[in-house]
């Protein structure tokens, strides 16, 4: 008789369970410290996506396992560990930025689990990497555009460049900025450097004063960005600011500067005030506005589209807990129409543009679209 | 470099500098009467800066009630640390009072975090502060000159306190020998409560003025200041209150001075701070002002 009920009662689970099959997407975010305004925009924009789709097409649950990373790399990568060993997770979106991702990729390759990055632009996170992917742009084009525009656009030809040394994010694209801003026959009269969580600028700025340049370009993240502007103010200098897309992320960019970061420009990853070339786009950005009252965040629809990336090869594959399958097939994502446009991927990078946005009144207007 | 940056980085190392001694001051009262480091106090002026952060964005209180506000924050703050983690030690090795100071330093960081969330958070700056008085070419904000009068001044007062009042001689002869003190006749809890009072107002002071020189606030914010202030205080000679002003000012002048020269190294500069510390403590280990523990205090 026992043997009877333990035998209705493990096929009645086992019947529960391939009906309901759950498929687990593990999201590494910082939410917390210093970057944690990233990852908190970041989110909002992923439970957006995942509110207008949370089911697989052969009907089964997708589940969302939220990690934060407290924006530190040891905890990304503790993080990541978790998330495949524990939870066994079928994908992983995130780490977001690149110091973060590189700490956790090494990690998800052995496990042989696909992550999607949404806005970890550094050239080396998808280099030699079988199983990392990313939506957004690499540095060796963003850097690019930065230094294109400065000498072609702005016709600025003297460039201080700041780099934040514990940033791998800010230490690849000011490579790729002073190696194509020279080719252009632009100088740069000085490369300082910074670290991340640094208060005080103001040695560093009566220096960079007394040079006397016509542009500094600064790609670091947006809390040191914020001072930096601030102190520059005071200190009156007069030089045109660049930074990227790291700069205007996070809101406290605009709390803290005020009317200091005033006409400052911004290469950026995605600007809702370009034509939407997708339906989706066009659904998710009314679905955006109508959850969060706001304009669509750049870290934000990333993010979503980095759901929506990994929910299309899961599609395609057979069983989708198959983490080799899917990501087969997030790297041969081609012509998908995701929340930020048309998303086409190369050796694990993202085909796509560049905005470059200049700060007015405490907001980001758009200037231009740069294609690769 | 020219004459007019030369003077802008001077005025940049007083600025920085009065900031660390500030800060320096609350470890180097603690330490002279517990010998204890006590590694919340850049927390509790992290708590103080927050506190001034809620008082006038939220509560929309003025400038001067921030103030108080994060002064009474730090001070009470200040006050329960050392009621429930410091005082049951007083027996205790000194190991387990150092560690539990680790303990309220991660606690205290940490229940900032949950109260507030993690993100940084911006400081909206009175409009008297963002004025620019510009000197022959060298550019002043009012913090920078306020700064360094409240801390010379503070200074002052807290030497007055120290030598010329009854709870000054209690301190003093409590940083000589607690016990002996004790059988005197001299509540001792009273008295480290009353230092605990002192360091964490001052505290509450720099976290406000930390809070209006660079308006944005982290639960983290404490950790690379403290360790910098502690430096401070350690150069020059960890006990002794004008030291620790003396060290600040110094480990500000330095860092400016290394940046000012060899601006391509400047992701090093919290490296040198501490290089320069080290050299200063192989040749004189007791630092600057030199205090020996076992003849005198302050």
């Amino acid at each position: 008789m026992n043997r009877l009920i333990s035998i209705a009662v493990a096929s009645l689970l086992s019947c529960t369970m391939a009906f309901s099959k759950e498929v687990k997407i593990g999201v590494i975010m910082p939410m917390s410290g210093d970057i944690g305004g990233f990852g908190q925009s970041a989110v909002e924009g992923l439970n957006v996506a995942y509110e207008m789709n949370n089911k697989l097409e052969n009907g089964d649950d997708i589940k969302l396992v939220l990690v934060d990373n407290k924006s530190d790399k040891i905890e990304a990568a503790n993080a990541a560990t978790k998330l495949v060993s524990y939870d066994k997770v079928s994908a992983i979106i995130g780490a977001l930025t690149s110091t973060n991702t590189m700490a956790m990729t090494k990690i998800a390759e052995n496990a042989k689990v696909p992550v999607v990055a949404p806005v970890a632009t550094n050239i080396l996170v998808t280099k030699r990497k079988d199983f990392v992917s990313r939506v957004c742009f690499s540095d060796a084009f963003q850097g690019e555009v930065a230094a294109n525009f400065a000498m072609n656009t702005l016709k600025l030809k003297k460039t201080v460049l700041v780099t934040d040394v514990k940033n791998d994010y800010s230490i690849g694209i000011s490579k790729v900025f002073k190696r194509a801003y020279k080719k252009l026959g632009g100088t740069i009269l000085q490369q300082v450097k910074i670290n991340q969580g640094d208060a005080d600028y103001k040695a560093m700025l009566s220096n960079i004063k007394a040079l006397n340049p016509e542009l500094i370009f600064f790609p670091i993240y947006s809390a040191e960005a914020a001072l930096i502007a601030k102190q520059a103010k005071q200190l009156g200098i007069k030089a045109k600011f660049m930074g990227t897309d790291g700069m205007t992320a996070d809101k406290v960019f605009f709390e803290v500067g005020g009317d200091a970061v005033e006409g400052f420009y911004a290469t950026d990853l995605y600007s809702p005030s370009t034509p939407k070339t997708t339906e989706l786009a066009k659904k998710y950005e009314k679905a955006y506005k109508a959850k969060l009252n706001k304009e669509v965040h750049p870290f934000g629809v990333l993010a979503a589209d980095s759901y929506n990336v990994i929910v299309n090869a899961m599609n395609q594959c057979e069983d989708p807990t198959n983490t080799i399958c899917v990501n087969e097939k997030i790297r041969a994502t081609k012509s998908f129409e995701g929340a930020s446009g048309m998303i086409t991927l190369e050796n694990g990078d993202a085909v796509r543009s560049a905005v470059i946005n200049v700060i007015k009144d405490g907001k980001k207007e758009y200037l231009t679209t740069v294609n690769p | 470099m020219d004459f007019i940056t030369l003077l802008q980085q001077l005025v940049n190392g007083i600025s920085l500098g009065s900031m660390y001694a500030l800060i320096a001051i609350g470890y180097t009262m603690v330490y002279g009467v517990l010998r204890l480091i006590n590694f919340a106090h850049a927390d509790i002026m992290m708590v103080g800066a927050f506190a001034a952060y809620y008082a006038a964005d939220s509560l929309g209180f003025s400038l001067s009630f921030a103030f108080l506000f994060a002064v009474v924050v730090s001070v009470i703050v200040g006050i329960l640390t050392d009621k429930i983690a410091y005082k049951p030690l007083r027996q205790a090795p000194r190991i387990s009072l150092l560690i539990t100071a680790i303990g309220v330093s991660f606690f205290l960081e940490n229940l900032v975090n949950v109260t507030f969330g993690g993100t940084p958070k911006s400081f909206s700056v009175p409009e008297f502060f963002e004025q620019i008085i510009n000197i022959k070419g060298a550019i002043l904000t009012p913090t920078v000159i306020i700064v360094p009068i409240i801390t010379i001044l503070l200074l002052l007062v807290l030497l007055f306190i120290l030598f010329k009042t009854k709870y000054g001689i209690a301190i003093r002869a409590l940083a000589f020998d607690v016990k002996t003190v004790s059988l005197m006749g001299v509540d001792s809890n009273k008295i480290i409560m009353i230092v605990f009072i002192l360091g964490s107002s001052l505290a509450g002071v720099s976290g406000l003025f930390w809070a209006i020189s660079y308006p944005i606030l982290t639960p983290y914010m404490g950790v690379m200041i403290g360790l910098k202030a502690f430096a401070a205080a350690v150069l020059g000679g960890i006990g002794s209150v004008t030291g620790a002003v003396l060290g600040g000012f110094i480990l500000g002048f330095t860092e400016v001075v290394f940046v000012a020269f060899y601006p391509e190294m400047g992701g090093y500069k919290d490296a040198i701070a501490f290089v320069f510390l080290i050299f200063v403590l192989l040749f004189k280990p007791t630092g600057i002002m030199g205090i020996n523990f076992e003849k005198s205090r302050f």
